[in-house]
């Protein structure tokens, strides 16, 4: 599903990603783990096009992406969420989810203007959808507040409402557990869990929670400075001696 | 009093035209707009071109121009927004690859407000410019004294204020650039073309301005300098609202043109009565630049700025 190969990248004296490769297959739920300073956000951001690589390429569904800009990505189903929350902040929750599906009829000037019987039908489905969202997130009674005013929890649970938004085919998520409440976040790897079981949806998560990642994901892959140092079950992981030594840092 | 309070309204509502543009510009681009004020007087000289081109029909009731200054003004506009989007895929567009900062992006806008300043003077001469005939004020309750094209500046402007409104509010695009400004990051990830953004925010920020333009040139008349000088109150009044607030802008000009007629009319009163030989009407952009040290003083973000 996402392939990147000898990728390369550095800041100024700084070599976040060092000729790193990795592979995530298709409808897996892929562990990205290391520790901190790894290059794990600079991984996502090379990949969803933040950031240009100084050498390499990232491959998805075969089709080379390293040269596209993050909505052309976004437009290939390919999505993610970032470590800090994002979003729209003067913009209602409703409206933040309702701006994600792709090919809206109102991006259209003639059809905002003269079509509007158009735009708005399709609005009300998108305005359906997303109040489903909610409710499964249990934020139904914030559709209206401003995201601004959100805490940071219900925050990260926007994040999670953008991505069943946008329906993508892969999603790189960005420490979904941080903030979120433990009760919420079982019910977060439920869903992700089914999500990939039944409509196939690939996913590629960063977190620091290894409770999470080893309840979560099989394969995990672990990145210790920019490079690749192995891949494996949860298991061979928790039980890799040299995992155990790059977090111990001897 | 209440006539200078008018006068003060449709200074301000030519402020506002230019006022929204640049907070656009500042919101969504990330820098002041230097060339904003000689964009605005290019819009003008463009539509005293087209005035020149097309035939006459005749003069609208009351008004000193005709069916022929309304087409001028949207082919002005549209060839405005043109020159803006030709100079941002030249210039601001490789400087913003570079990651060149705010300061350097206004720089470079001002080198752009010299190239169109340079071009009217090549072109339309340093000599003022009329598109029509004079027009004779008329008398009103209250002392109010308006001239009835200064009707149409000001019904003008409210239109596009509302045009404006509707297009960031109710259409696709128009919330494209909302999210843009609020967040970039954020909407470059769910799909948002931003470059797409950044070309609609030069085109309604510059036709509006290339309007405010026109409407200027109708009340006194066209001169190559006229945009650099109603710029400092376009920027104070975007200073005074806090960038990036529509109704701010428009409330922001509305303060400056109306503090800017009704205090240099009052203070003029005044030395005339003290026998003191003063022109007060040179002392306008200063009594701008009092208002707007006073707001930041006491609210540095703006009347109408979050802070962040």
């Amino acid at each position: 599903m996402l392939k990147v190969e000898n990728l390369d990248k550095s800041f100024g004296g700084i070599h976040a990603i060092r000729n790193c490769s990795l592979i995530v297959e298709e409808e897996t739920i892929t562990g990205l783990i290391g520790p901190n300073g790894a290059g794990k956000t600079t991984m996502f951001n090379l990949i969803t096009g933040f950031h240009e690589p100084d050498s390499g390429q990232v491959f998805f569904k075969d089709e080379d992406i390293t040269d596209l800009t993050p909505h052309e990505i976004f437009e290939k189903n390919l999505f993610r969420t970032f470590q800090i929350t994002r979003e729209i902040q003067e913009m209602t929750v409703l409206e933040n989810l309702m701006l994600i599906p792709r090919n809206q009829t109102g991006e259209n000037l003639w059809n905002s203007w003269f079509n509007r019987s158009l735009v708005s039908q399709q609005e009300d489905q998108f305005k359906e959808k997303a109040l489903e969202v909610l409710e499964f997130l249990e934020m139904k009674d914030r559709k209206y507040d401003l995201a601004m005013n959100l805490p940071g929890g219900e925050k990260k649970l926007l994040d999670l409402g953008r991505m069943m938004m946008a329906e993508p085919e892969m999603v790189l998520l960005d420490e979904p557990g941080s903030g979120v409440p433990p009760s919420l976040q079982t019910k977060v790897n439920d869903y992700v869990r089914e999500i990939s079981r039944e409509q196939g949806i690939t996913f590629l998560v960063v977190e620091h929670d290894m409770h999470i990642i080893m309840d979560l994901c099989d394969p995990i892959i672990v990145l210790v400075d920019g490079q690749t140092l192995t891949k494996g079950s949860p298991d061979e992981i928790k039980n890799n001696q040299q995992v155990i030594e790059a977090y111990l840092g001897t | 009093m209440v006539d200078l309070f008018v006068n003060g309204i449709i200074l301000g509502s030519i402020i506002t035209l230019g006022a929204i543009g640049v907070t656009l510009i500042a919101d969504i681009l990330n820098f002041f707009n230097f060339a904003h004020g000689d964009m605005l007087s290019f819009g003008a000289y463009m539509a005293l071109f087209f005035v020149g081109v097309f035939p006459s029909w005749g003069n609208f009731p009351f008004l000193s121009f005709g069916p022929s200054m309304i087409l001028a003004i949207i082919l002005a506009m549209a060839v405005t927004a043109a020159f803006a989007l030709f100079f941002d895929k030249i210039l601001f567009k490789p400087l913003r690859k570079r990651g060149a900062s705010e300061l350097f992006l206004a720089l470079s806008s001002l080198g752009v407000a010299f190239i169109f300043r340079a071009i009217i003077r090549l072109v339309w001469g340093p000599q003022a410019k009329y598109y029509g005939g004079l027009q004779m004020a008329r008398r009103y309750p209250l002392g109010i004294t308006i001239k009835p094209d200064e009707f149409f500046i000001m019904g003008t402007t409210l239109f596009l204020v509302i045009v404006v409104y509707l297009f960031l509010t109710r259409t696709k695009i128009g919330k494209a650039m909302r999210a843009a400004s609020d967040n970039e990051t954020l909407a470059r990830v769910t799909g948002i073309d931003t470059e797409r953004v950044v070309n609609w925010t030069w085109i309604i920020a510059v036709s509006l301005t290339a309007a405010a333009g026109v409407l200027y040139g109708i009340q006194v008349q066209l001169r190559p300098i006229m945009g650099w000088n109603i710029l400092i109150p376009i920027f104070v009044a975007v200073v005074v609202a806090g960038v990036g607030d529509l109704w701010g802008a428009m409330v922001g000009a509305m303060i400056i043109g109306v503090s800017q007629e009704m205090l240099t009319g009052l203070l003029q009163d005044m030395f005339n009565s003290l026998n003191i030989d003063v022109l007060m009407t040179a002392y306008k952009p200063a009594i701008a630049f009092v208002l707007m040290i006073i707001v930041l003083l006491f609210r540095p973000q703006g009347i109408f700025g979050t802070g962040e």
